[in-house]
């Protein structure tokens, strides 16, 4: 899987029409402040693969296992959600949220997890004074989660770049489901690799 | 098998001989030897003074809760021991998506149980049914996370009420609206909880009583309660802004000492006397507290890392902990003295605690 994926980047112009793609999530772990997100879609019956990445952190541990501190387990995940103005007490703005999922021990299971940002439910930025304000992408420990994928994006107090932004025009324009909110039906998947 | 374990040995001996008397993050030969108190291997119950290991109904464990509050606990008496059981309803593969194993929104999973040993009467009873994460105050009662609906289904946040039933079995509810709980510990007659939401985002709260909630640390969790309960100490990790531990005063969430970190600690530790055992990110780190001050005394390296150590002897020499292995979790048995971290048995097992204070 990871070497089709590494095989499959291309050049976007040789891409035909996007009316007809299909497109899945991939997480490459590397660093919990420095792996890898990807959007890889095809155009059925065509095989052949197009891929964008981005950087993306995941977790304050690489201990899958660790609720609340451990990266994001291996393994394929159902989407069961997208929301462009979601409103968590400590998630907001765009967001995916994938299914529950037991770790490598078997008994442990991940919940609540997300890709998302820090920002505010309208897709703003609020910045205070605080070392670290939730809705506000200040700075590379930004990258830290507590298991969730994490994007970044631009503030008014540092020039991170719209990751998030372009992880979501690439979902919607290469294959993701055009709808928001629960999406039961939504064949579009995450592969986090071992 | 015999052979193999042999050529370990030897092997072993010649690595020791080798390398002289420096520091070992580990030896690779593990004890045949068990840890002290109550523990558990597979659905055996070991350690009871003077008897033969327990059958339990099932293995210990605690999904929702991972190890963020002991998967079995026994009374403060000694008599109890409350444990978690996790009934599957289905088959879960990790490595597949639930679209491709036909798991539908709202499909019942699993129902999480906690069971209840009277070692006095030799019975294993069910306590709970949708219920999971056990805490034992001092005079008997014990509080847990108690799921709105009973079944655990995909999709669904499992939403609980935190229950306490007392020991005449009556139970009265003491969270004020349902949120995703975890019953930690008691802190005198203070409870501990965490409460899980979106992101796996943890809060430490306090009960002072039924619907009385306090914020106690917000985006982060226990570490332990000091021996009379007065105080937490508590860790934030990077998430959350700088890594660091604090002691707070469990009756009021004052802040009386603070350490900023270079690295995030992790909850379900022990506390001894002036001594903090702790997971850190590269082994077990343990603190001093006093004097209105923390420091760091010690670092045991711990290769994958040791999880829910536990001090064993009245001056905080020894720890014991465990590690997750391909095999299920490991035993470590771990000497401040000597600087070094044993294995001690190859059985996947759990530690049975009980992190309320006092006992």
């Amino acid at each position: 899987m990871r070497v089709l994926a590494a095989v499959a980047v291309l050049a976007f112009s040789l891409a035909p029409a996007a009316s007809a793609a299909n497109g899945w999530w991939t997480f490459d772990r590397n660093a919990n402040l420095k792996s890898v997100l990807s959007w890889t879609w095809t155009y059925p019956p065509d095989p052949t693969r197009y891929t964008r990445s981005w950087r993306a952190g995941s977790g304050t541990t690489t201990n899958e296992c660790e609720k609340g501190k451990g990266w994001l387990p291996a393994g394929w995940y159902t989407l069961r959600g997208h929301w462009n103005d979601y409103g968590g007490t400590v998630i907001k703005g765009r967001v995916w949220w994938f299914q529950d999922k037991y770790c490598a021990n078997g008994t442990t299971l991940r919940t609540e997890l997300f890709i998302h940002t820090e920002e505010t439910r309208e897709r703003g930025q609020y910045c205070t004074a605080a070392y670290d304000d939730p809705f506000c992408w200040e700075r590379e420990a930004d990258y830290y989660s507590l298991g969730c994928i994490k994007l970044s994006r631009p503030s008014p107090v540092a020039g991170f770049p719209a990751d998030m932004a372009g992880a979501h025009s690439y979902f919607h324009t290469y294959g993701g489901s055009p709808n928001h909110g629960d999406l039961p039906d939504d064949a579009n998947e995450l592969y986090v690799f071992s | 098998m015999a052979r193999v374990r042999l050529i370990a040995l030897l092997a072993a001996a010649l690595v020791s001989a080798g390398c002289g008397a420096s520091r070992s993050e580990e030896r690779p030969t593990p004890e045949r030897v068990g840890p002290p108190g109550l523990f558990t291997v597979g659905s055996r119950l070991y350690g009871l003074s003077g008897r033969s290991p327990v059958r339990l109904a099932g293995a210990p464990v605690s999904p929702l809760a991972g190890w963020m509050s002991p998967a079995a606990a026994q009374s403060a008496d000694g008599r109890y021991v409350a444990y978690n059981v996790w009934r599957k309803l289905r088959d879960d593969d990790p490595a597949r998506s639930w679209r491709d194993q036909g798991i539908e929104p709202g499909d019942p999973l699993a129902i999480p149980q906690i069971r209840l040993v009277d070692l006095e009467l030799g019975r294993d009873e069910l306590l709970a049914e949708g219920a999971y994460s056990v805490a034992w105050r001092g005079d008997g009662a014990l509080a847990y996370a108690r799921g709105v609906e009973r079944s655990y289904r995909a999709f669904m946040p499992y939403d609980t009420e935190l229950i306490v039933r007392a020991r005449d079995g009556a139970e009265q509810r003491w969270s004020a609206y349902p949120a995703q709980y975890v019953a930690v510990a008691w802190a005198a007659d203070r409870l501990i909880a965490y409460r899980i939401s979106a992101g796996e985002h943890v809060d430490t709260l306090v009960f002072g009583r039924p619907g009385r909630e306090r914020l106690l640390v917000e985006g982060g969790t226990l570490v332990a309660l000091s021996p009379d309960g007065s105080k937490a100490f508590v860790e934030e990790g990077a998430a959350s802004g700088r890594p660091r531990v604090r002691v707070v005063d469990v009756a009021t969430g004052a802040t009386q000492a603070g350490l900023p970190l270079h690295e995030g600690m992790s909850y379900a530790g022990d506390w001894r006397r002036d001594l903090v055992v702790a997971r850190g990110g590269s082994g077990l780190v343990v603190f001093r507290v006093g004097g209105g001050e923390i420091t760091i005394v010690q670092e045991l390296p711990v290769a994958e890392g040791a999880r829910e150590p536990r001090f064993t002897d009245p001056t905080g020499t020894q720890i014991i902990a465990s590690r997750d292995t391909p095999q299920g979790a490991v035993f470590l048995r771990c000497d401040r003295e000597r600087q070094s971290c044993t294995e001690l048995q190859s059985e996947p097992g759990r530690l049975i605690y009980n992190p309320s204070r006092p006992r």
